[in-house]
């Protein structure tokens, strides 16, 4: 009986801890669409980046100038060779792969997104919302 | 008497550190830990979000719980039905082939393959299992020694 009481409190805690984070906005409500999944898109916010698959979409001469530690470089040109590598990576240590662009080729990230999910099955693959310039920031 | 005493104190310390270091990795990150809990295919939409709202605090509590007293026993029994669970989940995970992120402890806690896991998740369902076995003996005894 006393363990059934215990385990109640536990309820009641927990209830009222998804309760401050509901009212915080550290958890999205459960009832919410999933926009930043719905769109493919995701914040620099919402990206730990050191919990992440960089894929860089940028061309080779600004992959050379400079990009995030690890990232991948992967555009139409070199799709076959930039699969590749991405999947050796991913698949020694999965986790969630996000495509960053530059202002100038953005829609083209979004379609090598739509691409890399076929390629990538099971993979969580985003494209980050304002590219390099907000990583570069 | 008195080593069975250390045995517990030591089990309810290092489980509660396990839970309560594995519910901060999560609301450290709570998108890695949505995308974790997709990677293994049993839930999905509104039940994933639940479970991604839900278990950080779960944890937290059960693994501050294994500290106090009013509610240790309690927290112990949930304990052992989450690992019971988790080792459920990396089972079926590991039978349908799947490549998932454990999603456990977050990037800090990434184990190489199924084999740890379940090593990890074998050896920490065992220490709760024996701070249950404790608990029940110790509070036998409490009940004897106040009816003499």
């Amino acid at each position: 009986m006393q363990i059934l009481r215990e385990c109640f409190t536990l309820m009641v805690l927990t209830s009222v801890g998804c309760g401050v984070s509901l009212i915080l906005a550290w958890s999205p409500a459960p009832w919410m669409p999933d926009e930043w999944r719905e769109d493919g898109q995701i914040s620099a916010s919402e990206v730990r980046l050191d919990s992440v698959l960089w894929v860089d979409s940028r061309s080779a001469e600004d992959y050379a100038q400079g990009h995030l530690p690890g990232a991948v470089h992967l555009t139409r040109e070199n799709w076959g060779s930039g699969v590749m590598e991405l999947m050796l990576n991913w698949l020694e240590n999965p986790r969630m792969i996000v495509v960053y662009c530059s202002e100038a080729d953005c829609s083209a990230s979004k379609r090598l997104v739509t691409r890399l999910r076929e390629a990538v099955t099971g993979a969580d693959i985003y494209s980050l919302e304002g590219g390099w310039e907000v990583l570069s920031r | 008497m008195k080593s069975r005493t250390i045995i517990r104190w030591i089990l309810r310390l290092l489980l509660g550190i396990c839970f309560v270091w594995a519910a901060a990795s999560k609301f450290q990150d709570p998108l890695a830990f949505a995308a974790a809990v997709a990677s293994y295919e049993v839930i999905s939409g509104i039940w994933a979000r639940g479970v991604v709202l839900v278990l950080p605090w779960l944890e937290l509590w059960v693994g501050i719980g294994l500290m106090i007293p009013g509610l240790k026993r309690g927290s112990a029994w949930v304990v052992w039905f989450l690992l019971l669970g988790f080792i459920g989940l990396h089972l079926s995970a590991w039978w349908r082939g799947l490549n998932i992120e454990c999603g456990c402890f977050g990037a800090m806690g990434m184990l190489s393959g199924y084999g740890m896991l379940f090593a990890r998740n074998s050896l920490l369902l065992l220490g709760a299992t024996i701070l249950i076995f404790l608990e029940i003996i110790r509070h036998r005894e409490q009940k004897a020694g106040g009816s003499h």
